[in-house]
């Protein structure tokens, strides 16, 4: 067989061109960044059950395929998480953390319905000032990120210990869907990528 | 031509007029921007600088919605028009200053404190939303422009404030000058030598040192120190032997010295090996405590120090250990001949004993030893026997002729101690035993009735043990001390004069005597009964 193209390099996706470095020196992500990636794709999930497939599918719509080559090499993304049970003691590149920026925000636009629904809800309950229980939509949310969150984050760390109340997870789980619904406008992949390095740069 | 924009959203719709400089349909002249919130009465109305000051303000709040940390745009502060604060649960709200609003809205306001307005995070939304997609948009003020950049560091304000920071090293640094304060009022501590080592060396000296050094001439104890160490501190500094002298006592009795040289002179001989043989006389000084333990030798001349492993003494050495205490010595000399033979000499014993020769000679003795066991008739034979036979005097001069005759000093000493003879002959073991054991009862009842018949008096005193050898015919052929009191006091027993024969090769064994400190005399075979 006789080649005759030289060798494909891989692509890097033009739609990660979207997302400047912003100076940063080091390949990898500062701690806060990756623990904040996982913990909006914790809220992703615990808004949609079916969460895990639609982010395989979104690499896919994406054409992210060489950077987030599997489920596995995307779980292993999630668990450098410094706070998770399994944390892998490994690096999370900007390549791949913008990756799953493109992803969040691809799939908080396909929920921007029922996260604008559960926000109205919110401010009824507020309006009202009854518990956060009389929305059913919304207390099933708070409670499978508070099953989520137990589930997957070391216990013995200090920061999860802050969390250690229904209380405290239900605060965490509202400020999540608000970042998921900044997620959903127009400029979300940007804002959420900025917000990832505040403090970080000189 | 006036051009009017419009960016409609669920909660709030912005409609921006303005004037284009061209043909070409861009909005690049702003002239009102307004934006109408749904559940908001009056819509925000406002010019270029209004519109800037709000876009920024609420985008910069959108960051601090996603990160949480505060971003300075949004602050509310003296130089910022507008500002955006969190409120309580879901609600946000929007500051504007009185500078920035028109007319008509200014007229309105109660006070001059500027207009608050109550956000829900949805109406929030999409005012940031509609302010993203003008940016977006690209035919409308394309001079505007929304920067998102990430929060430099120095705007993060840390977790802790200052002052909870700055406590524990102010803490810690606090506490060390307080200790370093006290510590400075407390006295250096001096360095307290161990006693235990302190008291122990110089007393471990002192036993092997005083004569030593007294004695031996400051040539030998050098060459003796770097070979022989357990010898070399003793002999070392001549400044300390006054010191040493003074702790420790030479012996100077007669008689003790007398039975040390002749326990020196079984020691030795019992311990030289059959075959040992020298190419010359080897010549040690050795001091012996009182109980006749060797505690130091120094060889006195080179060949001797060469030929020390050949001789017994460096296995006879006794070190001392542990707390010893200054005990008295006596100095001897010992020369090894060639032949095998041994000499004890002491140089102390010449001047005492030089008289003595005649009150105890052996030959005197004997006689009379005769005569006071009166009770035995066998006995009596047997030792006249033997005082024809081989009379006394030969016996001694048989014990004697071993001494070297070149060194009329200890001759003299030799001669003189009376019972320095008859010990020396008592070998370790007895060659040919007696087996008969109506033999032995008897000859075990002779031996303590001759033993309680010559005592003197009653005995008070520690308790004492011998180890007598009897021969076939009832004689004693030689006897030793087995403790140190027995030594001293063997004396009382008249036992030197008990001595009645000279070791032959007729069958001997050996008793054990106790003399308790009851006076009880006890005798049994040494080696219990067959």
């Amino acid at each position: 067989m006789t080649v005759k193209s030289p060798p494909e390099k891989p692509v890097r996706p033009p739609i990660l061109e979207k997302l400047p470095n912003y100076g940063i020196q080091s390949d990898e992500c500062p701690r806060r960044a990756k623990t904040q990636l996982d913990f909006i794709m914790l809220a992703v999930e615990a808004l949609d059950l079916n969460a895990s497939q639609l982010m395989l599918a979104a690499i896919r719509d994406l054409g992210l395929q060489n950077i987030l080559k599997s489920r596995v090499h995307l779980w292993r993304l999630r668990s450098t998480n410094p706070l998770r049970k399994f944390n892998q003691r490994q690096p999370l590149t900007l390549e791949e953390s913008k990756a799953l920026v493109l992803v969040v925000c691809y799939l908080c636009r396909k929920l921007t319905v029922l996260i604008r629904q559960l926000f109205l809800g919110y401010q009824q309950l507020q309006d009202q000032q009854l518990s956060l229980d009389h929305h059913f939509r919304l207390a099933k949310y708070l409670k499978r990120f508070r099953s989520h969150f137990r589930a997957r984050m070391n216990p013995k760390r200090a920061m999860v210990l802050t969390y250690s109340t229904d209380e405290k997870l239900d605060e965490l789980a509202l400020s999540l869907l608000t970042q998921l619904l900044l997620c959903t406008g127009t400029r979300g992949e940007e804002r959420l990528w900025t917000s990832l390095f505040d403090g970080e740069v000189s | 031509m006036t051009i009017q924009r419009q960016y409609v959203l669920p909660n709030c719709s912005l409609i921006l007029e303005g004037l284009s400089t061209d043909a070409s349909n861009v909005l690049s002249i702003l002239a009102n921007a307004e934006f109408k919130i749904v559940g908001v009465e009056t819509s925000l109305q406002g010019g270029s600088e209004f519109f800037k000051a709000l876009i920024v303000a609420v985008s910069a709040y959108c960051q601090r919605l996603l990160s949480g940390f505060e971003h300075p745009e949004h602050m509310a502060s003296q130089a910022s028009l507008v500002a955006v604060e969190p409120e309580a649960g879901q609600y946000h709200r929007l500051i504007l200053k009185p500078e920035i609003l028109d007319d008509i809205a200014r007229e309105s306001l109660a006070n001059s404190e500027g207009k608050t307005l109550q956000l829900s995070t949805v109406q929030l939304f999409d005012m940031a939303e509609a302010i993203d997609q003008f940016y977006a948009d690209n035919q409308t003020l394309p001079d505007f422009s929304v920067k998102l950049a990430p929060l430099p560091r120095r705007y993060v304000r840390a977790a802790e404030p200052l002052a909870q920071r700055v406590t524990p090293p102010l803490l810690g640094f606090g506490t060390l000058a307080v200790a370093a304060l006290g510590l400075f009022f407390l006295p250096v501590p001096e360095l307290a030598e161990p006693e235990g080592l302190d008291a122990q060396n110089p007393a471990a000296l002192e036993e092997t040192l005083p004569d030593a050094t007294d004695d031996a001439p400051p040539d030998a104890v050098d060459d003796a120190s770097p070979n022989e160490p357990a010898t070399a501190d003793a002999t070392t500094p001549d400044a300390q032997a006054p010191d040493d002298a003074a702790t420790v006592s030479p012996i100077t009795d007669g008689a003790q010295l007398a039975a040390l040289q002749q326990q020196l002179q079984q020691q030795i001989s019992g311990e030289l090996s059959e075959d040992a043989t020298f190419d010359q006389s080897l010549n040690y000084q050795v001091s012996v405590t009182q109980n006749g333990d060797i505690v130091a030798y120094d060889p006195l001349d080179t060949a001797s120090l060469e030929a020390i492993d050949s001789t017994p003494l460096p296995g006879l050495t006794y070190i001392p250990t542990g707390d010893a205490i200054a005990e008295s010595v006596a100095q001897f000399d010992v020369t090894f001949d060639p032949d095998g033979t041994v000499n004890v000499l002491s140089d102390q014993l010449v001047a005492p004993d030089v008289v003595a020769p005649d009150v105890v000679t052996p030959d005197v003795v004997t006689p009379e030893t005769e005569t006071d066991p009166s009770s035995s008739d066998a006995d009596q034979e047997l030792t006249n026997g033997d005082a024809s036979d081989d009379t006394p005097e030969e016996a001694t001069s048989e014990a004697t002729s071993t001494l070297p005759s070149d060194e009329p000093t200890g001759d003299a000493a030799d001669s003189a101690s009376p019972v320095a003879i008859a010990p020396e002959d008592l070998d370790p073991f007895v060659a040919t035993s007696i087996q008969d054991l109506d033999r032995i009862y008897d000859l075990n009842e002779e031996l303590r009735r001759t033993i309680v018949d010559t005592r003197s008096t009653d005995w008070t005193g520690p308790e004492l043990r011998y180890r007598v050898r009897l021969d076939d015919d009832g004689n004693i052929t030689g006897y030793e001390a087995d403790n140190a009191p027995a030594e001293q006091y063997a004396d009382e027993f008249k036992l030197p004069s008990l001595v009645t024969a000279a070791p032959t090769e007729k069958p001997q064994l050996d008793f054990l005597v106790v003399i308790s400190d009851a006076s009880v005399v006890e005798v049994n075979p040494w080696d219990g009964w067959p």
